[in-house]
């Protein structure tokens, strides 16, 4: 089986995250042609897989590794919802009627799903979604791609995403949208994370190889903080330069309080602050 | 009336959950209003049942407005769990609000 493009997200198991799974898998399935009624199920079945592991996997409240992998496949998206900790149980201080009904939703609204897991082996939901309202296009060809994912530098907070170049834009704007406005922004600021969004999903084609992206993206203390790269030498220069929003001649620094360019040995990666202004 | 704008999930489900019982204990019915949300999840229907079986159990009224009509993921995991036979749901936000004046859940 050929691999498809896909996105790859790493966070901490903790309620405040399920959104940020939602919004990059949901960014992922408008990006490939999901429809628009599929893609408000999509959320609903990503959100209670994750619920799950936010509730039940872990014994700390700190957290343990939340990891969504979404990938198309055949005119439908696999997502797996993965954790490392003590399997899906039930806990009596937590006990409410999400418990009960996470499950039977992920049945109703995915065209098939399975658990795997069990005790200290940690827990897979995989759940499968037709892209089409009927469940019979086929896969759009834009979706196609490599995806096998390297480990970023090891940058534990906040989010980590890999996705393949062609559907950074989408993703990124969708997380980078939800955490602003969850951060209070302004409007204006909320909509100047937007274009930001937009503009790296314009540079995407030229600047990113054609290989996964990995992304690191913190939410924090009123600000929205982005990693992107490896991009090829020379890109995250060009890009903080010449960046031009569509449409608006605006350039990225001016969109963003902070704009950098650092390196490792796999590449250039471009940081972004954008901070809710006042 | 208490509204709820845009998402709502696990991560905001224990603040709506308390402002309902505060309000509740407080012998106050509740219309929430749920024209303006985009998503909940099943914690947030969770509270909502929670809501309806407290405000019967003390003869408080509770209703659901919908407006101009659900955003279409919420009204269908209402459909899907059921909850829209259960919930007392109205378009009319005076008929809402005299639903739970009378005390009705």
């Amino acid at each position: 089986m050929s691999e498809t493009g896909g996105l790859r997200l790493s966070l901490p198991a903790r309620a405040e995250n399920v959104a940020v799974a939602r919004h990059a898998v949901a960014g992922l399935a408008e990006a490939i042609g999901m429809s628009e009624p599929k893609v408000a199920d999509l959320k609903t079945v990503v959100t209670e897989a994750c619920m799950n592991v936010v509730l039940h996997a872990y014994d700390d409240d700190g957290g343990g590794a939340l990891e969504v992998n979404a990938t198309p496949e055949d005119g439908a998206l696999l997502i797996r919802v993965r954790d490392y900790g003590t399997g899906i149980r039930p806990r009596a201080d937590v006990e409410r009627a999400s418990l009960r009904l996470g499950l039977p939703l992920i049945a109703a609204l995915s065209s098939s799903f399975n658990i795997r897991g069990g005790l200290g082996q940690g827990t897979e939901v995989t759940m499968r979604l037709a892209l089409a309202a009927n469940g019979a296009d086929p896969v759009d060809a834009a979706a196609s791609g490599a995806s096998a994912a390297k480990q970023g530098p090891d940058l534990t907070v906040g989010a980590e995403l890999t996705v393949v170049d062609d559907l950074v834009g989408p993703v990124v704007s969708r997380v980078v949208s939800m955490l602003a406005a969850r951060s209070d922004f302004s409007v204006d600021r909320l909509s100047d994370a937007v274009l930001l969004g937009d503009a790296i999903s314009a540079f995407a084609p030229q600047g990113f190889d054609g290989g996964p992206v990995h992304l690191v993206i913190e939410d924090g203390d009123g600000s929205v903080n982005l990693r992107v790269g490896p991009m090829a030498s020379g890109s995250g220069e060009r890009l903080r330069r010449e960046l031009e929003v569509p449409g608006l001649g605006a350039s990225i620094e001016r969109l963003a309080d902070e704009v950098g360019v650092s390196s490792d040995d796999q590449g250039e990666y471009l940081t972004l602050k954008v901070s809710q202004g006042t | 009336m208490i509204s709820l704008h845009g998402e709502h999930d696990l991560n905001s489900a224990p603040d709506l959950n308390k402002t309902i019982v505060e309000a509740q204990q407080q012998g106050v019915g509740i219309v929430l209003d749920l024209s303006p949300t985009t998503f909940v999840d099943s914690s947030i229907l969770a509270v909502l049942i929670d809501a309806q079986r407290n405000a019967r159990a003390a003869g408080l009224g509770m209703a659901v407005y919908t407006g101009n009509g659900l955003a279409g993921g919420v009204r269908r995991i209402l459909e899907i769990t059921g909850l829209d036979g259960e919930l007392r749901i109205s378009p009319d936000r005076d008929a809402a609000i005299a639903a739970v004046r009378e005390g009705l859940a």
